[in-house]
């Protein structure tokens, strides 16, 4: 039997606003970022000669991206070659108002994307060399198992070309993921234990946006560009899959990178002013000295003194600016060392200086709101003293 | 410094004035207008001001009244060296002099320097302003009308600045903030104002705060428009999805009901075709029954007929036996009745013969009546013919006789005498006419008559004399001589005629035979008389009569007597009367029994014809009752031929109830297929189908107008993306929260350091003030008691807070400015003297303290306290001096008074004219003047503005600015109203 080879993808989002990126530049770049993913796709397609590609659900980041978004996504699409065929996912399900159904969409895949076909039907798909059981979403939230229409085909009358099932939701384990999204547990769930397994030869799911083998012929395929903090240290996202398959036998998958930006999470601990120096060059190895190619979540906690906090503040205020994003949870707690209280208290010549920070010393113990207020207007005062 | 004395001339109102002063207590009393205050003025220009100024300051100073310009002359005492000040006035060219008692002499500027650091002042070398004179004594100086304001206010820097080192030095070990903690505190003081208004509670405008939270609001402004424009396009969307899920779910529910609402109406069609047959059912069964009914009803008929008739027999039967016997007894009554009629007719002949015998006997008594009578009526018979022939003799004589009875007589009589009457009326009346001698003619009623003629006329009559007279003669002058002689003819007749009739020939024998036949008539009459009275005419009649009578009896007793048998014609009339009772009671007798029998008869009869009666009525009863069995009969045939007899009817009788339970049968299969259908819950089905189509219809309709709706509204996005705007616009609102919360934070963080170091800096200051309070308490105490107190703040270099604390009276602590006019006069004074008694350090232990008219709003009460907190400053040192113009007020105070009065010294008044003269004459000093007030005002003015700082009249004013432009010190610039500019 003959094996076929094609491009599994899903969750492209394109569209997706990144809000929390409030430099406009930089979120535009980001957004564009994932357009130009599918140029890189384009190479992995040609690259591995595969014949078609398939993307399950969430092309689109919502039913309301521009008009602009649909034009440049389809050119793109257009360029890859090959067929790509589409399934709704619950970001751009296919309702009669959804985007598929958008006039200027229909008009631009027509004119830049002939190549690009979407299945908004539960009814099996002959292709040259496979059979393609497509699952789409016709509503953001589907209360049934959106592949239960394949467990009762009647095999006999299915092409014996490699099947590949075409669906996007939560698995067992693997709900959906994305902390913006508002679904119930239930929605769009895959029950692919009920799925005849020795009938199908591939399932290329979507939604989970990091690559994942749930089963042995079912993948998610990750998101095609990364566009969140990664979850756990065995998070990647940013592929696409090319699969290897043929009728009634493992299939092959191969993961390639297509995602250009770089998500990191990290989190730091200081213990005292001198955990400084490690911190940074922690943080060197990790964003070396790229511009507007990463984000960064950051935690840190522990505690710092006045010039160390200073310090911090300055080096944080570096990566802003290089970095497309950093998202701080600061904790570190302002912890001025027993030289910095005494320098202000100790001032023999000063003494209103010394008195007023003997007194804040004095509220700055202990951990109320009072106290934080405190010791930052111990900062403030070390800072004019200083200054 | 103590003032020991001044001297005034040509000042103000003063020509000419020396007042010595008292080293510690000097009341100037006065009367207002006196010049009182105008002395103080002078000691501080004495002091304080540049000899050397001109302009207004000069001029306002120089007398209205006296010429020459002001000079003043001060001696004073510093650390037990006195000096003499003399100021003299003159403008620009004005000039100093300070004379140490027993030492040197300085002039002008030089004096004027010495003067400076003797009173620690810098006045001189500065132009000359009313404020910089006051300035360095303001403290000092308690004018009119300002002794109630708060004196701390008055302070100038350098006053405070010498206080604080006064305090300090009091204070002994005190600490002072470093230049440091005052650098620090301010830049962080300046931080916080930049964040909070003055009173440091609320955020000021424009500070980043603010700036921070207006981002922070339009931004969420922003975000909840987007927010909104989302929500709506993804109610567009989810409007469209449903309302076109709606849509097909309204159609197919439409489809469905409309098929449910078919199967209704087929069965509603079942239904009426059911319910045509149950009628049709109902009318058949109707048929049968009533068939059933009819014949019922025939037989109950038939069966009452023969009731009937069964009847109706029993009962002719009787009557018709009852009929029978009646005749029988009927035939009985008849031979009875037969029997009854012999008797009669035997009891009627008996009676007859009874009455035929009484007849008899009463013939016999009426024969022997009659045969009576006849034999009397013989014997008047004789009589009367008698009688018949007397006057038949009688009347024989009379008619012989004329018929003259008295009224002929009468008449004849009357008729004789007429005639002579009436022959003896005309013998009286007629004319004679004789003819005695005439020749002529004469006729006389056409007869000629001769002469000698004689005529009588009884007419008229014409008489003719010849043939020419003519004449009538009347006689009697009328016509009656003709009546007379005619009635006279006429009476003559009529007694012939009456002599005629009467057959007599004169009146005598008239009278004589009338008299004759008086008597005849009267025997005539006699006779007739005495017949009537035996009826004599008719009794031939009466005769004839009774013969006639006697003749009837006899030939009725002859034919009774045949009859009888029984005639005696002699019995006498006593036998007859006999015989006839006998025959009475005979009569009587038989007739009685003749009624008895005729009654048994009629009784007889009675009952027959009620037998006969009776056998009518029963008769008719019988032949009733047969015809009307005949009839029931007949009736009864025909129903039986009608209806059959009855084998026939009970068949058909049967028949009919067969039917009747099958039609019956029938129905009710009928009605409980319908009731079966549910007929009512049907068309409440059907009503609920349509209802619920219709229902169905609107909703499908609101669906598509929705749909189209949701259509309009998605077809207006795809050029920006809202979902992208609020997820910026979110992430946007949610950075700016935490920045305004980190500004926020710093901002509380400086303010608690600023409060920090505004406490630290105030319990310094409070340190500092420690002096003053207890100083000016202890003078409150001698007006306010001994629990008074001052309460004052110092804020940095500056005292704040003014105020008057009674601890004991529990009345608590009152800020200055609430305090009573009068109270705010006394307090002030306390602190002034304080404040004095603490500067006086630094000039040789004392310095002099002027109140003018400083407690015109205390009490008289207060006066006494006023004057032992005086007194007290005066004991610490302080040289005070009052002036008044109510002098009783300082009568305790033990000072030295002194009467200031500038109308006691007035001269003459100069006229105005005079002064001006004066002013004119030095132009010299008006044109130094002029380019000194242009120098003072950078070198350029306008010149409105310099004209008013010279005080000048614009006459002046422009011969001055003409004199120096003239003579090139000034040139002319621009500006409105023209400007004039120092050469450079």
């Amino acid at each position: 039997m003959k094996a076929i080879k094609f491009v599994h993808t899903a969750d492209w989002q394109i569209g997706k606003p990144f809000g929390s990126i409030t430099d406009e530049e930089k979120r535009q770049r980001l957004m564009q970022c994932r357009i130009d993913a599918i140029g890189r796709l384009a190479n992995i397609v040609t690259e591995s000669g595969s014949s078609f590609v398939v993307v399950a659900g969430d092309l689109f980041d919502s039913p309301t991206v521009t008009d602009a978004t649909v034009s440049a996504t389809l050119k793109q699409v257009g360029v890859l070659g090959v067929p790509v065929h589409v399934i709704p996912g619950n970001h751009d399900h296919g309702g009669p108002a959804g985007i598929w159904a958008r006039r200027h969409f229909l008009h631009e895949q027509e004119a830049l994307a002939p190549n690009m076909h979407v299945h908004l039907e539960c009814a099996p798909v002959e292709l040259d060399d496979a059979v393609l059981l497509p699952c789409p979403l016709l509503r953001r939230h589907e209360a049934v198992d959106p592949t239960a229409w394949i467990r009762d085909l009647d095999w006999a009358k299915v092409s014996d070309k490699p099947r590949i099932v075409l669906a996007h939701g939560g698995v067992h384990g693997f709900t959906t993921e994305s902390d913006e999204e508002d679904t119930g547990g239930t929605a769009n769930r895959i029950s692919l234990e009920r799925l005849p397994a020795k009938e199908l030869d591939f399932i290329a799911l979507g939604d989970w946006h990091g690559t994942m083998n749930v089963d042995s012929n079912a993948w998610y395929s990750g998101a095609l560009e990364q566009d969140r903090f990664p979850k756990g240290d065995d998070y990647s996202a940013g592929n696409a899959l090319v699969v290897s398959a043929s009728r009634s036998a493992e299939p092959n998958v191969t993961i390639e990178r297509s995602g250009s930006v770089r998500w990191h999470r990290a989190t730091f601990h200081f213990t005292d002013d001198a955990a400084m120096p490690t911190f940074e060059t922690q943080m060197d190895e990790l964003l070396g000295n790229r511009v507007g190619e990463d984000l960064l979540e950051l935690e840190t906690d522990g505690a710092l003194g006045f010039s160390a906090m200073e310090m911090l503040h300055r080096k944080l205020d570096v990566w802003a600016g290089r970095l497309i994003r950093i998202k701080l949870t600061n904790r570190v707690q302002l912890a001025p060392t027993d030289l910095e209280i005494e320098s202000l208290t100790h001032r023999q010549s000063d003494p209103v200086i010394s008195r007023v920070a003997s007194e804040l010393k004095k509220r700055a113990t202990g951990s109320g709101g009072d106290a934080e207020l405190a010791r930052q207007a111990l900062r403030e005062l070390y800072l004019a003293v200083d200054r | 410094m103590r003032l020991s004395r001044i001297k005034v001339r040509n000042y103000r109102l003063h020509h000419e004035l020396e007042v010595a002063l008292d080293p510690r207590l000097t009341v100037l009393r006065g009367p207002n207008e006196g010049g009182k205050s105008t002395l103080m003025e002078a000691i501080q220009r004495a002091l304080f001001m540049k000899s050397a100024t001109g302009g207004k300051l000069h001029s306002e100073m120089r007398s209205a009244n006296f010429g020459g310009h002001p000079e003043v002359e001060l001696d004073f005492e510093i650390d037990g060296n006195h000096y003499t000040v003399i100021k003299h006035f003159k403008g620009n060219g004005g000039t100093t002099t300070l004379r140490q008692h027993g030492g040197e002499i300085w002039q002008d500027a030089e004096a004027e320097e010495h003067l400076d650091g003797l009173l620690g002042t810098d006045v001189h070398s500065q132009r000359a302003s009313k404020d910089r004179i006051r300035e360095p004594w303001a403290h000092l100086l308690v004018l009119q009308g300002e002794s109630g304001q708060d004196p701390s206010k008055q302070l100038t820097a350098s006053h405070r600045a010498d206080l604080l080192s006064r305090f300090q030095e009091s204070g002994g070990g005190i600490v002072q903030q470093s230049e440091t903690d005052a650098r620090v505190a301010e830049a962080i003081r300046k931080q916080v104002r930049e964040t909070f208004t003055d009173k440091r509670r609320t955020e000021s405008k424009g500070s980043a705060l603010a700036q921070a939270r207006e981002d922070l609001d339009r931004s969420r402004r922003a975000e909840s428009e987007a927010r909104e424009e989302l929500e709506r396009l993804l109610v567009a969307i989810e409007t469209y999805e449903t309302s076109i899920a709606d849509i097909a779910q309204q159609e197919s529910a439409i489809t469905n009901q409309k098929g449910a609402l078919q199967t209704i109406e087929d069965k509603l069609e079942q239904v009426r075709k059911l319910d045509a047959a149950v009628t049709s059912q109902q009318s058949a069964l109707k048929s049968v029954g009533e068939d059933h009914d009819r014949l019922t009803g025939e037989e109950e008929a038939i069966r009452a007929l023969r009731t009937q008739i069964r009847d109706v027999t029993d009962e002719i039967e009787p009557k018709d036996s009852e009929r029978k016997s009646l005749e029988a007894k009927l035939a009985r009554q008849r031979e009875n009745l037969g029997e009854l009629d012999i008797r009669v007719k035997s009891a009627e002949k008996a009676a007859a013969k009874a009455r035929m015998v009484l007849e008899l006997h009463r013939g016999r008594a009426e024969r022997h009546r009659l045969q009576d009578a006849s034999k009397d009526l013989s014997k008047i018979k004789a009589k009367a013919d008698r009688l018949v022939e007397e006057r038949q003799a009688a009347r024989k004589s009379l008619a012989t006789l004329p018929e003259i009875d008295s009224e002929a007589l009468t008449a004849l009589k009357d008729s004789e005498r007429m005639l002579r009457t009436a022959e003896a009326t005309l013998s009286a009346i007629s004319a004679g006419l004789e003819v005695s001698e005439s020749d002529a003619e004469i006729e006389i009623g056409g007869e000629r008559v001769s002469v000698g003629e004689r005529k009588l006329f009884s007419e008229p009559v014409e008489i003719s004399v010849g043939g020419s007279v003519r004449m009538t003669l009347t006689p009697g002058g009328g016509t009656s001589l003709k009546q007379a002689t005619a009635e006279a003819a006429e009476a003559r007749a009529s007694f012939e005629r009456s002599l005629q009739s009467l057959a007599v020939q004169s009146v005598g024998d008239a009278e004589r035979i009338q008299a004759d036949r008086l008597r005849l008539e009267e025997l005539v009459d006699r006779l007739t008389n005495e017949l009537d009275e035996i009826d004599g005419e008719t009794l031939g009649e009466s005769i004839a009569e009774n013969e006639e009578q006697l003749e009837g009896v006899r030939a009725i007793i002859v034919r009774l007597a045949e009859q009888t048998g029984n005639d005696d014609a002699t019995a006498d009339l006593k036998t007859i009367r006999a015989d006839m009772r006998e025959a009475e009671e005979r009569k009587t007798e038989a007739e009685d029994e003749e009624r008895s029998l005729r009654s048994q008869r009629e009784v007889a009869v009675g009952e027959l014809e009620r037998l006969e009666q009776q056998i009518k009525s029963l008769a008719d009863e019988v032949s009733g009752a047969i015809q009307k069995r005949d009839e029931l009969t007949g009736a009864l045939k025909m129903r039986i031929e009608q209806n059959g007899d009855d084998a026939t009817r009970g068949q058909n009788m049967d028949r009919l109830r067969e039917a009747l339970r099958e039609e019956q049968g029938n129905l009710d299969v009928l009605q409980s297929e319908l009731k079966a259908l549910q007929p009512e819950i049907l068309e409440q089905d059907r009503t609920r189908y349509l209802r619920a189509i219709e229902k169905a219809r609107e909703r499908l309709e609101e669906a598509r107008s929705a749909r189209d709706r949701a259509q309009g509204e998605l077809s207006r996005g795809g050029a920006s993306n809202p979902r992208e705007r609020l997820a910026t616009a979110s992430a946007q609102a949610i950075r700016l929260e935490s920045e305004v919360e980190r500004i926020e934070r710093h901002a509380h963080a400086l303010r608690m350091l600023d409060d920090l170091f505004t406490e630290e800096q105030d319990r310094l200051a409070q340190a500092y003030t420690a002096p003053l309070v207890e100083k000016t308490s202890e003078y409150l105490r001698c007006v306010f008691g001994s629990d008074a107190t001052l309460r004052v703040e110092l804020d940095g270099t500056e005292f704040r807070d003014l105020g008057l604390s009674r601890e004991l009276d529990g009345s608590g602590t009152f800020d200055f400015d609430a305090l009573s006019g009068g109270t705010r006069e006394q307090v002030a004074a306390a602190l002034r003297l304080a404040v004095a008694e603490i500067l006086a350090e630094g000039h040789g232990g004392t310095l002099p303290v002027v109140f003018d008219d400083a407690f015109t709003n205390s009490d008289p009460e207060r006066t006494r306290d006023i004057q032992r907190m005086l007194d007290l400053a005066a004991s610490r040192g302080l040289q005070i001096i009052a002036l008044t113009c109510s002098p009783g007020d300082y009568q305790d105070l033990g000072a030295t008074e002194v009467t200031v009065n500038a109308k006691l010294q007035k001269p003459e008044r100069a006229s105005t004219l005079e002064v001006r003269d004066e002013t004119v004459a030095s132009t010299s000093d008006l044109e130094s003047h002029f380019l000194e007030v242009l120098k003072d005002e950078g070198g350029r003015s306008g010149n409105q503005s310099l004209r008013e700082a010279l005080g000048w009249e614009d006459a002046t004013y422009d011969a001055v600015k003409n004199s120096l432009v003239a003579s090139g010190q000034i040139s002319l610039g621009r500006g409105r109203g023209g400007s004039v500019v120092l050469p450079d």
